[in-house]
């Protein structure tokens, strides 16, 4: 945990979750396996992996939306001491958007055309029973609006009067309408431009100060993460692994995805270094490696690596690195 | 024109037509996609053309491909104006102007292998003889785009491969004709972070093997940074600088430049650093605000900004900017 967060209060607490899709006929797919982490309040947590490494599984395991497929087969996930997994489909209910919202991949292209941005974000208040009446609704719907940067006149219009960043404003709006304490942000940028990316990334630095939201992050961009996020889970195959500081994480990675994960990110205070993709492709999550679920593609992989799975081992207060190289240093 | 230039585009303007509001109104409103783009690519040189959505980079691509025809303006092409050419002398001309599209999930028939994908420029441009020598080029494009062995490959469909592998058939098709220009517009946007460096290690290597010139069309400031030699970017249809990589990246001239630079992310913590968060979006390109387009959201503007429209001017040797204010 980073310093600055080590005693604010825990809100999430995910131990050891595993997630299987199954399918008749054909072995499981296990596309998270053992993942833990915890969230604190204020938090900005990056889950980073490139695309199939099981980082949008796991956040809809949290919010236990996974398709009929998934199965949740190992863990806990505790939310303020409660355990998510064991609460009846009404009970999730209300803690979807109330005490963790999230805002999906694309969401942003799936507002509903032929309804006012308002009137798409009142819907999950009145479905929450938050405000009283008529008045009240609007006038949260305005405070809403204004809380991410778009002028409250600007409610009863439609998606398409909206431009993308706008669009991307609008949902988070819509994620705060009932005052979560996490907001789940699945690629919230990945479709915009730079400078939109910009006013998005600040607004959500604004509002963790403002409201002393914990965000989780989801993305496969590296230079994302650095901008904003405290603590950083390194996702790969499923499994985890790297969990450190931000500034561990960029500074003192251990783990060789990690490093090779950076080293394939353009550097524009470094533009002279040669940037270097990773061989290979990401396991199928079906057939998985008996080793390291990297070590196919790992440039420093030796025996041991091949038949083996590493486990997470700890390498300072607040570091977990899942590498047998780790260990033998 | 100099003997190394290959490409010339002068004063170049897209303007699109906006629709009658009704049959009485006057039909005299216009989006100024790109609104007089004048730049030069050299023999073996990789411009990239930078710029947010909506600033007329890929309006400026189709034009180049005569997929756009043109409203003023002038192309030159290896010595000949191409600006107005049609029939078969346009699709003459566009063997040697290939593109490679955005997304790679899209841009291929799912009902064609990798083989037929790759072949059928050959075909719409009747440019080989005989089966053998079909495959004998089909063969040499995959190889060269990275495919190896291109056996594997030919018989294949589009969804048994990886999206590196898919953008590397859409270069592969993209080559197949000989082409001296390639125009890559966000050839990496969609692909993970992971593969993006072989996609771009490919076409720098294609850049040495093959001599092509590359319009690299990108918002990612970052990326461009890494593989071109010049840089332009663009905004409301118009370049507001132009100068060579290392040149703009270390002393931008112009306000919207400097401010794009500084939120482009940077991979280290430790570098957190003061960003120019422009407000809003880009204005309408339908309605251009007067004197200097940028004025509105610039963070420096002065009264003059918002009387007179800014000429590129030079900066230092090869290195312009368009705005008012600089010394």
């Amino acid at each position: 945990m980073p310093a600055a967060f080590a005693d604010a209060p825990l809100l999430l607490d995910v131990r050891h979750l595993s997630v299987d899709y199954v399918s008749r006929g054909q072995p499981a797919a296990h596309a998270v396996d053992d993942v833990s982490f915890v969230l604190r309040e204020g938090e900005i947590l990056g889950l980073v992996g490139e695309s199939g490494c099981g980082k949008t599984t796991l956040m809809l395991s949290l919010m236990r939306l996974l398709p009929s497929a998934g199965r949740i087969v190992a863990g806990r996930v505790d939310l303020l001491g409660r355990d998510l997994l064991s609460l009846s489909e009404k009970e999730i209910a209300d803690v979807r958007w109330k005490e963790m919202a999230m805002i999906f991949q694309g969401a942003m292209n799936a507002l509903n055309p032929v309804r006012t941005i308002g009137d798409q974000i009142s819907e999950v208040i009145v479905r929450h029973n938050i405000a009283g009446n008529k008045a009240v609704l609007d006038g949260r719907i305005s405070e809403l609006l204004e809380l991410v940067g778009i002028p409250a006149n600007r409610k009863d219009q439609y998606p398409h009067q909206y431009s993308g960043g706008m669009r991307q404003r609008a949902m988070i709006a819509m994620a705060l309408a009932c005052a979560p304490l996490i907001v789940i942000a699945d690629e919230p940028t990945t479709a915009l431009d730079v400078m939109i990316q910009a006013q998005i990334l600040e607004l959500l630095l604004t509002l963790r100060q403002k409201l002393g939201l914990a965000v989780i992050l989801v993305t496969h961009d590296l230079g994302v993460v650095a901008e904003i996020c405290d603590s950083v889970l390194v996702m790969y195959g499923g499994v985890t692994a790297e969990y450190a500081s931000v500034n561990t994480i960029y500074n003192n990675p251990q783990h060789p995805y990690t490093q090779q994960l950076l080293d394939a990110f353009p550097d524009l205070s470094n533009p002279s270094d040669r940037l270097t993709s990773i061989p290979g492709y990401p396991p199928r999550l079906d057939a998985l490696p008996p080793g390291c679920r990297f070590a196919p593609r790992c440039s420093v992989a030796f025996e041991r690596c091949h038949h083996e799975q590493p486990p997470l081992y700890q390498l300072s207060q607040f570091h977990l690195a899942s590498c047998h190289r780790v260990e033998s240093e | 024109m100099n003997q190394s230039t290959l490409l010339e585009v002068r004063n170049l303007r897209k303007l699109f037509p906006l629709k009658k509001a009704g049959f009485w109104e006057a039909g005299d409103k216009h989006v100024h996609a790109v609104d007089g783009v004048s730049f030069e690519l050299n023999r073996g040189e990789v411009l990239a053309l930078v710029g947010e959505s909506g600033c007329g980079k890929s309006t400026l691509a189709l034009t180049l491909m005569g997929l756009e025809t043109i409203s003023q303006g002038s192309i030159v092409f290896d010595g000949q104006d191409i600006t107005h050419l049609k029939g078969p002398a346009l699709r003459t001309m566009r063997q040697h102007i290939q593109m490679v599209f955005q997304d790679p999930y899209e841009s291929l028939n799912p009902l064609m292998t990798i083989g037929q994908l790759v072949a059928e420029p050959l075909v719409v441009h009747r440019l080989v003889r005989s089966k053998a020598e079909r495959a004998d080029r089909v063969h040499r494009c995959l190889e060269d785009a990275g495919l190896k062995p291109a056996e594997a490959f030919v018989n294949r469909f589009p969804h048994e491969l990886s999206g590196g592998q898919r953008q590397r058939v859409v270069i592969a098709g993209a080559l197949v004709l000989e082409p001296t220009i390639l125009l890559a517009d966000e050839p990496v946007s969609m692909l993970d972070v992971s593969i993006r460096a072989e996609i771009l290690s490919l076409l720098a290597d294609l850049r040495v093997k093959r001599g092509i010139s590359i319009l690299f069309i990108t918002h990612d400031l970052g990326t461009a940074a890494y593989f071109a030699d010049r840089v332009a970017v663009m905004y409301l249809g118009r370049i507001v600088e132009i100068g060579p990589t290392r040149e703009v990246l270390a002393n931008p001239a112009h306000p919207y430049a400097r401010a794009l630079l500084s939120v482009i992310p940077v991979p280290n913590p430790r570098q957190r650093r003061e960003r120019l968060i422009l407000r809003g979006d880009p204005p309408d390109p339908i309605d251009l605000p007067p004197g200097c387009r940028f004025h509105p959201r610039c963070p420096i503007a002065q009264a003059v900004c918002r009387e007179q429209d800014p000429v590129l001017q030079d900066v230092s040797r090869g290195h312009q900017s368009a705005c008012l204010l600089q010394t």
